[in-house]
């Protein structure tokens, strides 16, 4: 035996100090633990046992103590890059939409290819926090908190552009059916204003559900701070500055814990833990999951409608609205693996909470939805060709597929139509071998390259359909400007500088939720009472 | 002694002490198909007999309708079985165990439908087409839609693409059944991961001869339609009439006092939401397909959806009511979902509805041919010729799937997930 007290390492364990118990029980062919190819046995959800106890400090730690330096760093970039969002829609509004590459043809661009893409990264949150909700994958409590605050994120971002696209934004407000003196009202046939009904009730109903999955955390995080209070543990604010100066750090007259006691007391509504409210939080967020499981199909389907009910050659075609899901889905959780993954390596216990095996069951839906998008993307091919009608063939045989230099015909934007392919259909076929499922730097790159082939997609299907019209004399090429990129880039800042803002200041993870899937919270689960006992005993043993 | 046969031991250990899994109560030993088999084969016969009678009475065209409406409905379950099959493999499902055996029953029944497609390919390809109107290119050689889609639909490779669908679905049924079998016998629990890494690409498999089955066999009766979402629309009802199929079937075997404990309300319950979540996918992506059609306007495609709501809008008012509204509304409630009565009827409806919904896709174009030939259309009027065709093909495939259940243990009694179907629970 050591001469360490074992809580001392289990403390310094849990603040980061020490890397997690050693693994060398666990057979490598397994990974961390969490792997299990015993059809009879199911892995564990949290590894190295931990306690109730363990996962309150563990995720309250995130957000008590103080950020690393990385952290500061990356907001401050973050908040740069959101910055120049920012100056260039100030930029836009002052002088109009002609800053853009907008032109006679092809007048949707980057405004809409950014809007979907966006609106389409919230999905994973909602597929997550719902639909796997109702099917009872308990794997889900490991990301539905981050990606939930994803979802809210992606529709703020997404917002930004049919907002700003219409050129005069003070006429914003006619988006939405508000009586008003001139009888003004918008077209209630167009797809267009069915999105801003769809999304914004997306927003409040994955506002709801993320604020009111929050509730008891926020319980705890009060009560945490206010037992500091209490115990007098409490220390001053301290402006940290971003980089090591030596000049005396400023400290203000008040103490964080007070803040956070008043902040948090605020938010979590009187949560006093009572079986009561429990009873009805239960009621609620199933209640919530149920509306919200419809939504998922709902908002893309209605953007979907956006293109489809045209009668544009590479627009209209049936199979849009579960194909714009299925993307959205697929683009979502290549966005939730891409922020997640190097959170796994830069907080202190992560790899915990989020193991090998929720890594792995995330690989196989993006193989899963890349493929529902693949046989989208085949479907279409085959009945524009079926369906005989020349312009839809030209569409795709032409306007994507064929390369500029292979026929004179060919389309200039071959290269979108086959970074799509490459990225959202050929890279997750990774995921059929197991080693690449389950190493997660293999997982980061296919989720990098999802994201970016799901933006192409959604380019490919707006731009190339609009730059060549039925007469060749409407023909033109669509070019970003510095104004159309840099928005589009500060909106990845803007939705980066909120995450960051989460995982600093809100639970990261459910805390009770993930209680929940521990084995001891569930008596009538029958693999508590074989597979966990005999690893909680060969666990003793040590 | 090898890793398999070791945890055979383990496994079985905790099979064998449950007091549920006696011999009496997940088999049917004892128990004879004849009586069932018989009753379901009369009626099939007389069903087939019937639809021959009208084949000379009424005429060809709407006997052959009828019948195919029969054989794609019941491939739709056929198909459904499969698709959930595959589905509790590759999600390691630990809740339907116990409901597996069941759909694998079903599934089982699909060398019946090769033979009940049989005559229809047969006929048509012999008489040029009686419903499959491009066959005859007599006819439509001077149709430059046809024209341009011949090089897919052409007899040669229809009679390819016929093998080879049937081919790929016998496959993959002989390698689960096969597995399946073995792991009642043996208690190979690493079977349960072949299975699933074969439902892993099977799937796949799955969706796009699913898709291109239903275009050929549905969509090109009308050969100038065409939606890319036909395909998903056909899976849709095949994965909802076979989940109703499912629950009619673990609904007589409690009724008949077998699986008590086994598959309880629990499970019922969760058959029920299976039930309702593919009513309302159905509903999505039927509405979707309709309302993108009717909004664009495009003639090649709107004519496909006025022949039905012009010359059979009953027929698209009950699919509307009946395929969505109704069971939306009856299904919601969680009482229903857990009242075997209700769910029974439910589940009945569904496989009613299912057929309409094949009805409403293939009889209009049989009214289609003779109103092309310059006769009048005969509508509803000989809707006994249509119930013949179908429930004779429904009565053979019935006596079929009773015999597969009959044939060995209701449950898959060695399977590594077994105990965990056993303890489940809804809690809320």
């Amino acid at each position: 035996m050591s001469t360490i007290n074992p809580d001392q390492i289990n403390a310094q364990r849990l603040a980061g100090m020490r890397p997690s118990a050693d693994r060398t029980d666990i057979d490598p062919a397994l990974g961390d633990g969490s792997l299990v190819d015993d059809p009879a046995q199911q892995g564990p959800l949290v590894l190295n046992n931990r306690s109730f106890h363990d996962i309150t400090e563990i995720v309250s730690g995130y957000s008590e103590k103080a950020p690393s330096w990385w952290w500061f760093h990356a907001l401050g970039f973050a908040a740069t890059v959101a910055a120049i969002a920012q100056i260039m829609i100030l930029y836009l509004i002052i002088t109009g939409v002609g800053v853009w590459g907008l032109n006679n043809q092809v007048d949707w661009a980057w405004d809409i290819t950014n809007f979907v893409f966006w609106i389409g990264i919230g999905h994973a949150g909602t597929l997550i926090s719902a639909i796997l909700c109702l099917l009872k994958q308990q794997w889900r409590t490991a990301v539905n908190r981050a990606a939930e605050a994803m979802t809210i994120f992606a529709v703020i971002c997404a917002g930004i552009f049919p907002g700003i696209h219409v050129g005069r934004v003070w006429f914003a407000w006619m988006l939405f059916p508000i009586p008003n003196s001139n009888m003004i009202w918008p077209n209630f046939r167009s797809p267009l204003l069915w999105d801003v009904f769809a999304v914004s009730t997306y927003a409040t109903v994955s506002l709801l559900f993320w604020y009111m999955g929050m509730i008891p955390d926020f319980a705890t995080f009060r009560d945490r701070a206010h037992l500091r209070l209490r115990q007098g543990k409490s220390k001053l604010v301290e402006l940290r500055l971003p980089v090591p100066l030596p000049i005396p750090t400023i400290r203000l007259p008040w103490r964080g814990d007070l803040i956070r006691a008043y902040c948090f007391g605020f938010l979590s509504l009187g949560w006093r833990m009572s079986g009561r409210h429990w009873y009805r939080y239960e009621k609620a967020y199933l209640i919530l999951a149920g509306i919200s499981t419809p939504l998922v199909l709902s908002v893309h389907s209605i953007v979907s409608f956006d293109f489809a009910t045209s009668v544009l050659p590479g627009w209209h075609t049936t199979i849009f609205p579960p194909y714009f899901v299925a993307g959205a889905v697929f683009g979502g959780f290549a966005m939730v693996l891409l922020l997640m993954i190097p959170l796994r390596a830069l907080l202190p216990n992560f790899s915990d909470l989020l193991t090998l095996r929720h890594l792995e069951n995330m690989a196989k839906i993006l193989l899963v939805t890349g493929m529902m998008v693949g046989f989208a993307y085949s479907m279409e091919f085959f009945i524009a060709w079926y369906g005989g009608n020349t312009f839809e063939w030209d569409a795709f045989i032409y306007n994507r597929v064929t390369p500029s230099w292979v026929s004179e015909r060919g389309a200039p934007y071959w290269w979108a139509y086959w970074a799509m392919i490459s990225c959202n259909v050929i890279s997750p076929q990774i995921f059929w071998f197991k080693k690449m499922r389950r190493s997660p730097l293999a997982i980061w790159i296919v989720g990098f390259f999802v994201t970016i082939g799901m933006w192409f997609e959604r380019f490919v299907i707006i731009v190339t359909s609009l730059h060549r019209a039925f007469l060749p004399g409407e023909w033109h090429m669509f070019f970003p400007t510095p104004v159309d990129i840099l928005t589009f880039v500060g909106s990845c800042g803007i939705f980066l500088t909120l995450f960051l803002l989460f995982i600093r200041f809100l639970p990261i993870f459910p805390i009770s939720e993930i209680k929940n899937v521990l084995p001891g919270a569930s008596p009538h689960d029958y693999h508590d009472d074989h597979g966990h006992d005999e690893a909680h005993s060969a666990e003793g043993a040590h | 002694m090898s890793q398999a046969s070791v945890n055979k031991g383990q496994c079985l250990s905790q099979i064998v002490n449950d007091a549920r899994l006696t011999r009496d109560n997940i088999t049917l030993v004892g128990k004879s198909p004849a009586g069932l088999v018989g009753l379901f084969l009369a009626v099939g016969v007389v069903g087939i007999v019937l639809t021959l009678i009208g084949s000379q009475v009424v005429g060809i065209d709407h006997a052959l309708a009828a019948y195919h409406v029969g054989v794609m409905g019941v491939l739709g379950i056929c198909l459904g079985s499969l698709f959930w099959v595959m589905l509790s493999h590759v999600f390691a499902m630990t809740w339907n165990v116990a409901l597996r055996r069941q759909f694998e029953n079903v599934m089982r029944a699909m060398w019946l439908v090769l033979i009940l497609m049989l005559p229809i390919m047969l006929i048509e390809v012999i008489s040029h087409g009686v419903m499959f109107t491009w066959m005859d290119t007599h006819y439509v050689s001077s149709d430059p839609i046809y024209v341009h889609k011949s090089g897919y639909l052409n007899v040669p490779f229809f009679i390819l693409r016929f093998a080879v669908y049937f081919g790929l679905w016998l496959l993959l049924i002989r390698k689960f059944w096969t597995w399946q079998r073995e792991q009642d016998e043996t208690g190979d629990r690493w079977l349960s991961n072949k299975a699933r890494f074969t439902s892993s690409w099977g799937l796949l498999v799955f969706g796009i001869t699913c898709a291109f089955a239903a275009f050929d066999w549905l969509m090109s009766l009308d050969y100038h339609f065409f939606s890319t979402m036909w395909g998903v629309y056909f899976f849709a009802g095949a994965a909802y009439s076979a989940m109703a199929v499912n629950i009619l079937i673990t609904r007589g075997l409690n009724a008949m006092g077998k699986m008590n404990g086994v598959v309880t309300v629990e499970h019922r319950h969760d058959q029920g939401k299976l039930l309702f979540a593919f009513t309302v996918f159905w509903a999505y992506i039927g509405f979707s397909q309709y309302f993108l059609i009717w909004y664009a306007n495009i003639p090649e495609e709107t004519s496909y959806m006025l022949a039905r709501k012009v010359n059979y809008p009953n027929l698209t008012m009950a699919l509307v009511l009946g395929h969505f509204c109704l069971p939306f509304l009856i299904l919601l409630p969680r009482p229903v979902k857990r009242s075997g009565m209700l769910i029974t009827i439910m589940a009945i409806w569904a496989v009613v509805i299912h057929f309409i919904d094949m009805y409403w896709i293939i009889r209009p174009m049989a009214d289609a041919h003779l109103t092309y030939k310059g006769e009048e259309p005969l509508g509803m009027s000989v809707i006994w010729l249509d119930i013949a065709g179908v429930v004779g093909v429904v009565g053979i495939f019935a006596a079929v799937v009773v015999r597969n259940i009959f044939s060995g243990p209701l449950i898959p009694v060695n399977d590594p997930r077994l105990p965990g179907c056993l303890h489940h629970k809804n809690y809320v």
